[in-house]
């Protein structure tokens, strides 16, 4: 039996992960001899679990267009110190595990966006938008090509837009639960007005935009901010696809061409 | 920040019981939040600052304008929360009454059981969150649980010892 009777604070810890190792040996020990201890934690078990599926609706809808545009339309420039800069390669982008709602939460966004597949972004004229931020109106070869075959870290043009060069990077390419997917930005006239980051999968039939985010001025260069919330709404993607880490340079020259290329 | 929104929502809905209420009280949160970002120190945990900016929103304006009260619940006093065992069932709990009987529990209660349960942060980060300490923090949880478990299956024989502050660390 052990010392020190077994508090239920520090039972719900032991049920929780949050005890230290020697406690929860002891705990352990006494929910082994007493039925009733046993019984509790049952219940903290039981619910945590239920807690957790009483939201899960919640957790799992679109989330409301309004809320999407306060963190993705007006967000400032970072205003703290300069981070070390991310090389363009790695993106930023870093497995981790995929919350339940994260699918959702994705296609919402690529749904509040307007965005479908196979198109190119293009200024819409609108004189409330910023260039290089809008909508996606028509078929861009260039871009398709540049997606089957353009190495990562490269940035090359794929269209004018009034006289300034628009350029499409490649920022990194992942293999995924449905196929090869390749995160890019496009950027016009420099980067200074912002741009668009997206992702394009190939599933089999050549490759789609599934999912297109306005950057913020200042964060499509070759660093990205950690809070660019464009580059988290790509990472949040990712991680809804079960992505694997970035493939480094030979790795993605295999993928692309037993993708087929184009 | 916007992997985070269906989190803030669900914190949101905890505390305001409310759906219009909890987006606006998630929209002000991201506002606060992008008007604030340089007071964010690198290292701490995101999900717990956008959380604490959200629930000191919550206390400062929108839960003063729904005339909410605060009742801490500190006491070893069990709130009733139970229904008759009306909602006591041997099947498969449909979620909604697992949420209605969530909603019945007082509100600093309803926080750390959404805080710790559903968005997952430590006991630690709660307490960041809520500004209490961490035994309190304990102390609420297991007795937002055992008066979950009471309502939902008539768990009358779980009373909760007195509690051991500071107990597990």
């Amino acid at each position: 039996m052990t010392d020190r009777k077994v508090t239920d604070e520090m039972l719900m810890a032991f049920v929780d992960g949050e005890i230290d190792a020697s406690t929860g040996a002891e705990v352990a020990e006494a929910i082994r001899r007493d039925a009733e201890l046993a019984r509790k934690a049952e219940m903290f078990g039981r619910t945590r679990q239920l807690s957790a599926g009483a939201y899960a609706d919640v957790l799992s809808e679109p989330v409301p267009n309004r809320l999407l545009e306060t963190v993705l339309g007006e967000q400032p420039a970072p205003q703290n110190t300069p981070r070390s800069p991310a090389p363009l390669q790695a993106a930023r982008y870093q497995r981790r595990s995929a919350p339940a709602w994260s699918l959702p939460l994705a296609a919402c966004i690529a749904l509040a966006l307007g965005l479908g597949g196979g198109y190119v972004l293009r200024d819409d004229g609108s004189p409330a938008s910023p260039p290089g931020s809008t909508a996606l109106i028509e078929e861009a070869p260039e871009l398709l090509a540049a997606l089957a075959t353009q190495p990562s870290g490269e940035a090359r043009p794929i269209s004018t837009d009034g006289g300034a060069q628009r350029l499409v990077s490649i920022v990194g390419t992942y293999r995924t639960e449905t196929g090869l997917c390749r995160s890019f930005l496009i950027t016009t006239g420099g980067g200074s007005n912002g741009g668009v980051r997206g992702l394009a999968c190939n599933r089999g039939s050549g490759y789609r935009i599934e999912l297109a985010v306005r950057a913020p001025a200042g964060s499509t260069g070759t660093f990205t901010p950690a809070s660019d919330s464009a580059a988290s709404a790509i990472d949040s993607y990712l991680d809804a696809l079960h992505a694997s880490p970035a493939l480094d340079r030979q790795q993605e020259e295999d993928a692309l061409q037993n993708a087929g290329g184009k | 920040m916007v992997a985070l929104l269906p989190r803030l929502r669900a914190f949101a809905l905890a505390l305001s019981r409310s759906r219009t209420d909890a987006d606006d009280l998630v929209q002000a949160a991201c506002e606060r939040a992008l008007s604030s970002l340089s007071t964010y120190r690198e290292g701490t945990n995101f999900d717990a600052w956008m959380m604490r900016i959200l629930r000191n929103l919550w206390i400062d304006g929108y839960r003063r304008r729904k005339g909410e009260v605060l009742i801490d619940i500190t006491d070893p006093v069990h709130d009733p929360v139970g229904q008759d065992g009306r909602v006591a069932t041997e099947a498969r709990m449909a979620l909604n009454s697992v949420r209605q009987a969530i909603e019945t529990l007082p509100e600093e209660q309803r926080a750390v059981l959404v805080l710790v349960c559903v968005d997952g942060l430590s006991y630690r980060d709660a307490a960041h969150v809520l500004d209490a300490p961490i035994g309190t923090v304990m102390s609420r949880l297991a007795r937002a649980r055992a008066s979950l478990a009471n309502a939902l299956e008539g768990n009358a024989g779980l009373p909760l010892r007195p509690a051991g502050r500071e107990a597990a660390r």
